[in-house]
């Protein structure tokens, strides 16, 4: 590239930024220009949001200190639910939008984070449509979750080729009644089990519990009916109500409870700690008394940090992390790291912690290790009408 | 020995049962489930003219918020006659909703209680009603560092302040312990933090007081091992842990209810699970923070199962106390703990009475009857009794 040349590059690349910028109120979000181009992301930040009415896909690139920049030509076109990185590549997925849900499209992501649509799936057709996106430890299979608000949702099980981010049907899941909040799952350490917390309430009748797969040599899930038995609670009467899960990387299990009883909730969640067998069967020492309540009167996600150190936990009353000890109880370390209702949260692999809020727009960062936390530079940052997910694309 | 013989000795025990006091567990008020109340989890406490008071946690007003109907609860007086006067009906909030918790009396009348949840924030109340029937809430938790979710009743000190616990929330959501004046005025004496030298969760009964003013109580979990604890709060605000249970098979864990101090300053209580049949024990914690392990219930139809109400103590040295599980028809029972050691199941809650699964710690007076309540129906026979309050004349 000549001098000339480049000189254009960087007009066109300040204009266009300029544009987005006017178009889309974003506060707290650097560019992608000048000095900071220089500083090498941590992990690309996808949430959706809304540019000229439609639904878009906004994307920063996060620093070492949380901080983020916008990447250049963001919002894109589409919208995203998980994303990945495979070798060299990097892949989204995503539904084309919240209302039709039929198709899961592939994104190729490029080194500055530039995502492209590459592939598309038709995941819906007998179901309802996709609800819910989840990968395998090793990002080897894409799993999404179908409710068919009746008795038959089921996760469907897709292989992921590398070097052009397709999708392979691999077959479906049924499980029945139960119905996942959040659809995911999370794979236990070995990535051989995977669970998570099922309720639902069908003609007159309760189910909870927690639900098991197992993921077979092709990669797809299948049905697991081991022991999973959920804690004594404090009051008779009562159950704990399972919530979601969130597993560590040498097969510990989390999962959030909740006492309730034919009045409602009786109490606020829990936090209880299994431990993965060998069968998948998953046993556990959790007890009312032996673990830490959450401040949130509701749960509306859980994420276990990559290292299985610390648990987040997003909630009606905000974000908190908590200590997780293996097999141990887990126990309680930040308190609400933000009073706002947080939707939904996720971990990159350089301790940061981002947390979406769709209703006020807003997207936290914090830096948080076993020993310390902070929230971000720049942190909060509002998004025009900001989804209620945010997907995190660490750095290979 | 002669047939002569064998007819006398025959006699001789026929008029020996005649003689003996008889042994009777009498219902002596059966819960409607409107609006006289429903589902009593509380002991009961009695005035100088027998008349008993407690609380049920549903019942009352079918309407209030958020009693999906079921009513929130209500604070009652059942005189010697069985009859029963509804003292306040909870409303919801700001009001509170569902105690679960003892109420006490002070001197003039006065009672005081706590609402698991309700009032201004539905994080539970401390409140009060005078001689003349009126409601006051004296605090409204607002479940953040104060706590949330009161499961303990009140004991007052001297000057009439009141003491009691939140099950939940504080700086570590693992409940606090609080000091209201008459005013409503709130102090923060505590917040459970669950480790090692603290303790976690204190459920059901109430906290017991000493003469210097020293606070004693049990906590479900927190400790060594995370199994509960009994603690002291000195009055300087003190907080010491005087006992961890350890749990497994050679000790105790999840301790609740409340804490029976004796003469000599030795505690007595229960915790619900573990032990060597994992069925909870009974158990004694000299000041010195001792443990004695008293009996290991062993579950099955001849013993108790998961006690949640520690234990009331007679002058001999006896201890009375209920289990919510096992007994004669697996749906809870009466002992009696001799000084000696040996464990005698007095009844066996769900039969036809239609009682079952005893929470409250029970009442005992000077003349060595028994009080309790029962929290709900037997089994699938008896699905129109929704909590009883009774008595056993030993």
């Amino acid at each position: 590239m000549t001098r000339k040349s480049r000189m254009v590059f960087w007009l066109i690349t300040v204009l266009c930024t300029g544009a987005a910028f006017a178009q889309m109120p974003i506060s707290g979000i650097r560019a992608i220009t000048g000095p900071q181009a220089s500083k090498s992301p941590v992990a690309y930040v996808y949430v959706n949001g809304s540019h000229d009415n439609k639904v878009k896909i906004c994307g920063f690139a996060a620093d070492s200190n949380g901080g983020l920049s916008r990447i250049p030509g963001s919002p894109f076109p589409g919208t995203v639910n998980i994303g990945y990185w495979a070798g060299k590549n990097g892949y989204l997925f995503g539904t084309e939008s919240t209302t039709d849900a039929t198709y899961i499209y592939s994104y190729s992501v490029s080194s500055i984070g530039v995502p492209s649509k590459v592939a598309k799936i038709k995941a819906a057709g007998q179901y309802e449509g996709v609800s819910g996106l989840f990968l395998d430890r090793t990002a080897e299979d894409l799993y999404d979750y179908e409710e068919d608000f009746g008795s038959n949702n089921y996760y469907q099980s897709f292989g992921i080729d590398g070097s052009t981010g397709r999708l392979t049907y691999l077959g479906a899941c049924n499980v029945g009644y139960d119905s996942v909040p959040g659809g995911k799952m999370t794979f236990a350490g070995d990535n051989l089990y995977a669970y998570t917390a099922y309720n639902s309430c069908y003609e007159g009748y309760c189910y909870w519990g927690i639900l098991g797969a197992r993921r077979n040599s092709r990669g797809k899930l299948v049905g697991l009916n081991t022991s999973k038995i959920l804690p004594p609670t404090p009051k008779d009467g009562d159950a704990y109500l399972a919530d979601y899960a969130g597993a560590d990387p040498t097969d510990h299990v989390a999962i959030a409870v909740q006492p309730f009883n034919q009045f409602g909730n009786d109490g606020l969640p829990q936090l209880a700690t299994y431990v993965v067998q060998s069968d998948g069967s998953l046993t556990t020492e959790s007890a009312y008394w032996n673990m830490p309540t959450t401040a949130n009167q509701g749960v509306n996600d859980l994420e276990m940090s990559p290292s299985g150190k610390l648990l987040a936990v997003a909630g009606t009353a905000g974000l908190e992390v908590f200590h997780s000890n293996g097999s141990n109880p887990i126990t309680p370390y930040t308190g609400l790291l933000t009073n706002d209702e947080i939707d939904q949260c996720l971990w990159d692999n350089d301790n940061h912690l981002y947390a979406i809020r769709s209703k006020s727009s807003k997207l936290f960062v914090f830096t948080v290790t076993p020993t310390s936390h902070h929230q971000a530079p720049g942190s909060p940052h509002v998004i025009n009408k900001a989804g209620a997910q945010v997907i995190v694309l660490p750095m290979p | 020995m002669t047939n002569r013989v064998y007819l006398m000795t025959f006699l001789l025990m026929l008029a020996l049962a005649a003689l003996a006091p008889a042994q009777t567990f009498t219902v002596l008020y059966n819960f409607t489930g409107g609006p006289d109340g429903w589902g009593p989890y509380a002991g009961l406490i009695q005035d100088p003219s027998g008349d008993l008071y407690g609380t049920t946690s549903l019942g009352g007003d079918s309407n209030c918020t958020p009693g999906y109907g079921y009513g929130c609860g209500v604070v009652f007086k059942l005189d010697t006659a069985g009859t029963e006067t509804v003292l306040h009906t909870f409303s919801g909030s700001p009001d509170g909703t569902n105690p679960v918790a003892p109420v006490i009396r002070d001197k003039a009348g006065n009672i005081y209680g706590t609402s698991s949840y309700g009032g201004s924030s539905s994080n539970g109340t401390v409140f009060k009603i005078d001689t003349a029937g009126n409601y006051t809430v004296l605090y409204s938790f607002t479940g953040k560092s104060d706590g949330c979710y009161p499961w303990q009743g009140l004991v007052r000190g001297k000057a009439g302040d009141l003491y009691g616990t939140t099950s939940s929330c504080g700086s570590s959501g693992y409940g606090t312990i609080f000091e209201v004046d008459s005013g409503g005025s709130f102090t923060l004496l505590h917040s459970f933090t669950g480790r090692s030298s603290d303790g976690a969760y204190p459920y059901y009964g109430h906290l017991t007081m000493d003469k210097t003013g020293n606070l004693y109580g049990v906590t479900a979990g927190g400790g060594a091992s995370s199994n509960g604890v009994v603690y002291e709060l000195r009055k300087n605000r003190t907080f010491r842990v005087l006992h961890s249970f350890a749990g497994g098979t050679s000790d105790g864990c999840a301790p609740s209810g409340s804490v029976l101090q004796d003469k000599t300053g030795n505690f007595y209580g229960t915790t619900e699970y573990c032990g060597s049949s994992k069925d909870g024990i009974i158990w004694e914690v000299t000041k010195t923070g001792k443990e004695n392990i008293l009996h290991n219930f062993a579950g099955g139809s001849s013993d108790g199962c998961n006690p949640a109400a520690g234990v009331t103590r007679e002058s001999k040295g006896n201890l009375y106390g209920v289990t919510y599980g096992c007994g004669a028809n697996a749906y809870g029972a009466l002992y009696e703990l001799s000084a000696g050691g040996t464990l005698s199941l007095l009844y066996s809650f769900g039969g036809a009475d239609s009682s079952s699964a005893p929470i409250g710690e029970v009442l005992r007076t000077a003349k060595g009857t028994l009080f309790g309540t029962a929290l709900t129906p037997s089994p699938p026979c008896c699905e129109d009794t929704y909590g009883t309050v009774w008595s056993y004349v030993p």
